[in-house]
């Protein structure tokens, strides 16, 4: 029998979910979020998952895409990993990476996860490249390419989300602690087995091969960091820390990593469009974001993270503040 | 493939819809067309991962504050990671049945209001779903 979830809605078959989906309707009429409008890839099952709200008054979305290697509504992302609006203006894909783990299983997966983002973001180059080799491997793929607009050029791209990977070292709290990080038995039962790969150990977000994924995707797809674009490498700059109130004293209290990004067009776009990107943990004492301040993490144990653009040159009228 | 039955609940009310929805999204380019259209293109993007949406949204704090940060900072488009939130669910056979009891029965045996409670929740145990379909049938 085939099984198909509908999964840009929020499940409704019993009560349980009825009344969760209820929550989630009555927080969406409240204020501020009555100003927008949610769009949602959803897991088959209760996890994972995201939502991009957008504001009502500005242009709805042209298209939604809930997969990174098809256009076909079915074919949404299982896990609800992906959602790309595309605007007049630019395509904004929000995705929640696919954590490494600790398991040989997990990281293929992995490494699954960021060849279908190399598809996507990098589906020209490699197409440039297949030409060079005389082959067309890359084209047989189904791929959802980047928009385009009119006049052909790609259209600019806002790519943000808990990547769940660290760019660089500084974008750790300690290096050398997370570098060293073991898989640890659960219930007593031995943990998994190094990973034969030295590039492979270490933990999950920060070891070798992915980073160097990570740096080749962003390179070969000419995106930029923004908040390190405007910031520099300026240290103990993290998204996420763990976990406080669990464990008071737990191995990776005070600990951070920087995992949520906003990646977008380097060069010339940057400088004419990025006006600030500010993460919300700025300004608030190291000694404090071990605690997970509200203020920034709203109990979540990742902070949130601002782009914000100029609002448009040359004259042309926009009701952003 | 189009899910059978509505969702009940106060959710599924298409004038409560109308007042800021959490409601149907009618995907590609909704209201694109309408000559009142808005144009304005998203210049703040906020992206957070929530660890569950739902968790985050019981909790008056967690609530308080996220709330706070977005009206303080009033980004155009919010993304959110983690929401945990599990998609409509399939078109199953049993969902199938439990559409056909509350839908199409009611409405083919308007019962009086007086008997109309226990009648549903007799039909809520029945084996088949099926009004005919009596335990009385099985014993014979």
């Amino acid at each position: 029998m085939i099984v198909v979830f509908s999964r840009g809605e929020l499940r409704d078959d019993t009560k349980q979910y009825r009344e969760d989906k209820a929550l989630i309707d009555l927080v969406m009429r409240q204020k501020p979020l009555s100003l927008y409008r949610a769009f949602w890839a959803c897991a088959d099952i209760k996890r994972a998952g995201c939502g991009v709200l957008v504001k009502k008054d500005v242009e709805a979305p042209k298209s939604v895409t809930r997969s990174l290697v098809s256009r076909v509504k079915k074919d949404a992302h299982e896990e609800g990993r992906v959602l790309l609006l595309e605007f007049s203006s630019v395509q904004f894909l929000n995705v929640y990476a696919q954590n490494n783990g600790w398991t040989k299983e997990s990281m293929a997966k992995r490494r699954a996860w960021d060849d279908e983002l190399r598809r996507f973001l990098c589906h020209e180059e490699l197409n440039a490249l297949d030409a060079k080799d005389g082959g067309a491997k890359e084209t047989s793929f189904p791929v959802v390419s980047r928009p385009r607009r009119t006049d052909g050029s790609r259209k600019p791209l806002i790519w943000c989300g808990d990547l769940n990977a660290c760019h660089k070292e500084v974008d750790v709290s300690h290096p050398a602690f997370f570098a060293t990080q073991k898989a640890e038995g659960k219930n007593g039962k031995a943990p998994v087995e190094l990973p034969a790969d030295p590039d492979d150990r270490g933990q999950p977000g920060f070891t070798v091969n992915e980073r160097k994924r990570f740096d080749a995707l962003v390179t070969d797809a000419k995106l930029v960091d923004a908040y390190r674009e405007l910031h520099g490498d300026a240290e103990m700059r993290m998204t996420w820390f763990g976990h406080p109130g669990v464990t008071q004293v737990g191995k990776y209290r005070g600990r951070g990593m920087r995992l949520d990004y906003f990646f977008v067009d380097g060069g010339d776009w940057f400088r004419e469009n990025v006006e600030s990107c500010v993460q919300a943990t700025d300004g608030i004492p190291v000694a404090e974001l071990a605690e997970r301040p509200d203020r920034a993490f709203f109990g979540s144990d990742h902070c949130a993270v601002l782009l914000r653009l100029k609002s448009a040159g040359g004259g042309t009228t926009s009701e952003s503040r | 493939m189009k899910r059978f039955f509505a969702p009940v609940g106060g959710s599924s009310d298409p004038s409560k819809r109308a007042r800021g929805d959490g409601g149907p999204e009618g995907d590609a380019g909704a209201g694109a067309g309408a000559p009142d259209a808005p144009t304005r293109q998203p210049k703040s993007f906020m992206t957070w991962n929530c660890n569950s949406f739902l968790g985050r949204m019981r909790k008056e704090l967690d609530k308080k504050s996220f709330l706070r940060y977005v009206e303080d900072h009033d980004p155009d488009i919010i993304a959110l990671q983690e929401t945990w939130l599990p998609a409509a669910a399939p078109d199953r056979y049993d969902t199938f049945h439990r559409a056909e009891r509350v839908q199409t029965i009611p409405e083919a045996l308007p019962p009086s209001p007086a008997c109309r409670r226990p009648r549903r929740k007799s039909r809520e145990i029945s084996i088949c779903g099926h009004p005919n379909f009596s335990l009385g049938a099985l014993c014979q």
